[in-house]
C-alpha cells in the first residue's frame, strides 16, 4: 500500500530510475569530497573571503592560515557533515518505520524537542558548553520520538502523524522561549534564533568531539533497522511473522534518532527539512527499498548540509544568514509540493 | 575683613538668585536607559518620579545605585501615566507606541538621540540640560567630561600605539563612527575594524579577526558567569593561539552602552584596563 502512495506520489514506476547501489554510492561519495574541499576553501568576509584568498594567505602567513583551515574551518565543514549525515539517515528511518514519506525529525518534533532539552541543559543545568549538553538533547528527542509512535505508529494514516508533530513541534518551541526568557542569559532572546534555525559558524574541534561519538552510535542503531524496514513495507504482521522483533526494531529507531538529532542539535540548533528532502529525491534510485535506503540518505544528507552550509557563506548578507533558514527556504516548497501530491493521489 | 564681606554679600546674592527648590519639571519620568542617566546627572535622583528598568539594573547602568526608591518602569504608556509626568523622556527609536499615546493624551514628551559621536553627546546634554531646567549643571558636567577625556589622552601619549579590534558577544564589533572606536583613538589603540568594512557596528568574521592579527582584542564585560552562546565567541581556541598567551582587554560593557558623559568613566576603565593587561 505504502508503495503504491509513494509511486503515486512521484508518479513513476517501480525501477524506471534504480540504479546500481555501487554506482550510487560512488556518486554520492564523489559529490562529498567536492563539497568538503569547496566548504573548507569557503571563506567569509573581507580578507578571506574569496576562493583562492586561504592559499595567498599561506604564501605569506603559512601559521595563520593554518590556524583558519583547522580551527575555524574544518570544525565547521566536519560539522556540517556529520550533522547533515545524521538528519538524512533519521529521516529515511522515520520515513521507513512510519511508512510515511512525510515524517521528518524537524517536522515531527524530533529536533525541537532535542533543542528544548540542550537549552535546558544549557542555561540551566550545566552552565554552557559541556560534554553533557548532547545527553540534554537526546533525552527530548528520545521523549518526543516515543510519544509520536504511541499517537502515529499504529494508523497509516499521514494526518495523525503530521498532526502529532505540529503538537509537539508547538508545545516544545513553546517551552524552549519560555525557558530563554527565565534564562539569566542577557541575551537569551537573540539565542532563540539560533536554537530554532541552527548554525555550524564558529563552531569548534570541542563541539565536534562532544557530539560525533554520540552520533555514530545513533548510525550504528538506526543502519541496523534496515532489513526489517524492508519487512515493514509488507505491513507489520507479515513483518512480526518473518521472525523481526518489532519492539527491537522501533526501540532501535527511536533510540538511534535520538543519538543522532538529539547530538547534532545540541551543537548546531535546529536544522529542518533535510531529512525530508534527501531520502525524498534518493528513493527512486534505490528502487523505492527503505532498507537500501539509508546509507545513500546518509551521504546524501551530508551532502546537501555541506552545500547550505557553503551557501550561507556565499549570499552576501551582512550578518551571516542561519543554515536553517536556508534548509527550509528549499525544504518548505518542496514540503507543499509533497502535500500537492498526496492530496491528489489520496482523495 | 573687606574680602570677608564681600564673600558674605556672594552668598547672599547666590541665594537671592538660586531659589532653594529647584526649577523645573519636578516629575521627570524616563523610559530609556540612556535617558536614565542623563535625568540622574542633570536633575537628581529627587526630582525623578520613575527611571526604566534597565537603569536601575546594576548590570546595564553604572548610576543604577542612585534609582534607589525611584520606581520602576518598563516603557508602557499606562506606568508613566500612572506616575504623573511632567516631563517624560524617552529614546528616539525606542517605545514608539507608548511616546506617541503619551503625546496624544498632552504630556510633554522630550526624544533624545543616541549619540554615537562624544560631540554628539554636548548637543543632548544641552537639549536635556534645558528641558529639566538645569542649563548651568549640563556645562560643568560637560566640562567635567572634556577634562577627564583630555587627560586620558595625556596619559595615552607616547605610549606604542596597538591595532585592536573589538570583538565581542556574538562576534559584533564597533567601527566608525562609534563611541568606542573613539575611546580607542583617545587611549592610542589603531581599531582596525573600519579597514574590514564595518560601518558603525557589525560582525566581524573570526577568520577576518585571525587574518588581520589585531594586537589586542577588547571585550566588553558584560553579566559575566551566566552561560550564554554569545559570550561564548571570545572563547574560541583559534583566537587563544592568536593572543598566544596575551590576554583580552576586558572593559565593562555598560559604560559604553549610552552617550552620555559616563563615556569618561569609560575612557578611564579603558586606560586601566590596558595598564592592567600589560600592553601600556
Amino acid at each position: 500500500m505504502h508503495g503504491d502512495a509513494v509511486n503515486a506520489l512521484t508518479g513513476d514506476r517501480r525501477g524506471r530510475h534504480e540504479v546500481s547501489p555501487a554506482v550510487l554510492i560512488a556518486g554520492l561519495v564523489a559529490l562529498l569530497v567536492a563539497l568538503s574541499l569547496l566548504s573548507l576553501f569557503t571563506g567569509r568576509g573581507v580578507v578571506t573571503g574569496g576562493l583562492g584568498d586561504l592559499l595567498a594567505l599561506s604564501r605569506q602567513d603559512p601559521e595563520t592560515a593554518w590556524l583558519i583551515l583547522a580551527q575555524v574551518r574544518l570544525p565547521r565543514s566536519v560539522l556540517a557533515l556529520l550533522v547533515g549525515a545524521s538528519l538524512g539517515l533519521s529521516g529515511a528511518v522515520l520515513q521507513g518505520l512510519l511508512r510515511n514519506p512525510l515524517a521528518e525529525p524537524a517536522l515531527l518534533g524530533a529536533s525541537s524537542s532535542a533543542a528544548l532539552g540542550a537549552v535546558t541543559m544549557f542555561y540551566f543545568g550545566v552552565g554552557g558548553m559541556s560534554y553533557l549538553l548532547p545527553f540534554g538533547g537526546m533525552a527530548g528527542t528520545f521523549i518526543a520520538t516515543a510519544i509520536l509512535l504511541v499517537l502515529g505508529g499504529r494508523s497509516q494514516d499521514t494526518l495523525t502523524l503530521i498532526l502529532a508533530g505540529v503538537a509537539i513541534n508547538s508545545l516544545t518551541a513553546a517551552l524552549t522561549s519560555l525557558a530563554l526568557n527565565f534564562a539569566p542569559s542577557p541575551y537569551a532572546a537573540l539565542e532563540i534564533v539560533f536554537w530554532i534555525l541552527g548554525s555550524f559558524a564558529d563552531r569548534t574541534l570541542d563541539h565536534v568531539y562532544m557530539s560525533v561519538p554520540l552520533m555514530a552510535v545513533g548510525w550504528v542503531l538506526l543502519m541496523s533497522t534496515g532489513r526489517a524496514l524492508e519487512a515493514l513495507t509488507l505491513g507489520e504482521d507479515t513483518a512480526s511473522a518473518m521472525g523481526f522483533n518489532l519492539m527491537s526494531v522501533k526501540l532501535r529507531a527511536i533510540l538511534g534518532t535520538a543519538f543522532c538529532v538529539g547530538a547534532a542539535v545540541a551543537v548546531t540548533g535546529v536544522v529542518s527539512f533535510v531529512g525530508l528532502v534527501v531520502p525524498h529525491i534518493l528513493r527512486p534510485l534505490v528502487g523505492y527499498r527503505p532498507g537500501r535506503l539509508l546509507l545513500p540518505s546518509l551521504l546524501g544528507g551530508a551532502a546537501l548540509m555541506l552545500a547550505a552550509d557553503i551557501g550561507v557563506r556565499v549570499i552576501p548578507t551582512s550578518l551571516e544568514l542561519k543554515v536553517g533558514v536556508v534548509t527550509a527556504l528549499i525544504g518548505a516548497p518542496f514540503f507543499l509540493h509533497l502535500l500537492f501530491v498526496l492530496r491528489r493521489t489520496r482523495p | 575683613m573687606i574680602k570677608s564681606w564681600a564673600q558674605w554679600l556672594l552668598v547672599l546674592l547666590l541665594f537671592a538668585v538660586r531659589p532653594a527648590v529647584a526649577e523645573g519639571p519636578q516629575r521627570i519620568v524616563s523610559m530609556n536607559l540612556c535617558t536614565d542617566q542623563l535625568a540622574l546627572m542633570l536633575a537628581g535622583s529627587e526630582r525623578i518620579a520613575s527611571v526604566s528598568f534597565l537603569g536601575a539594573d546594576p548590570a546595564e547602568s553604572a548610576l543604577a545605585h542612585m534609582t534607589e526608591g525611584i520606581a520602576v518602569n518598563h516603557g508602557l504608556a499606562e506606568e508613566v501615566i500612572a506616575a504623573r509626568p511632567d516631563l517624560v523622556l524617552a529614546g528616539r527609536y525606542t517605545t514608539s507606541f507608548a511616546k506617541a499615546m503619551l503625546r496624544r493624551l498632552n504630556y510633554k514628551v522630550v526624544e533624545v538621540d543616541n549619540p554615537d559621536t562624544i560631540s554628539g553627546i554636548r548637543d543632548i546634554l544641552t537639549l536635556v540640560g534645558d528641558a529639566v531646567g538645569e542649563p548651568e549643571r549640563a556645562v560643568a558636567l560637560l566640562d567635567d567630561m572634556t577634562r577627564r577625556l583630555a587627560a586620558v589622552a595625556d596619559q595615552a601619549r607616547g605610549r606604542s600605539r596597538h591595532s585592536a579590534i573589538i570583538y565581542d558577544a556574538n562576534g559584533f564589533t564597533v567601527g566608525r563612527p562609534g563611541l568606542a572606536d573613539e575611546v580607542m583613538t583617545l587611549t592610542g589603540l589603531i581599531n582596525k575594524a573600519p579597514e574590514l568594512g564595518i560601518g558603525a557596528y557589525g560582525q566581524v568574521p573570526l577568520e577576518s579577526m585571525l587574518a588581520v592579527k589585531p594586537d589586542i582584542i577588547v571585550h566588553f564585560l558584560y553579566r559575566p558567569g551566566v552561560p550564554s552562546l554569545s559570550s561564548m565567541s571570545i572563547q574560541h581556541p583559534a583566537l587563544q593561539v592568536m593572543l598566544n598567551g596575551r590576554t583580552p582587554v576586558f572593559v565593562p560593557g555598560r559604560l559604553f552602552t549610552c552617550g552620555t558623559p559616563l563615556i569618561a568613566d569609560a575612557a578611564e576603565a579603558m586606560a586601566a584596563a590596558l595598564i592592567q593587561s600589560g600592553a601600556w
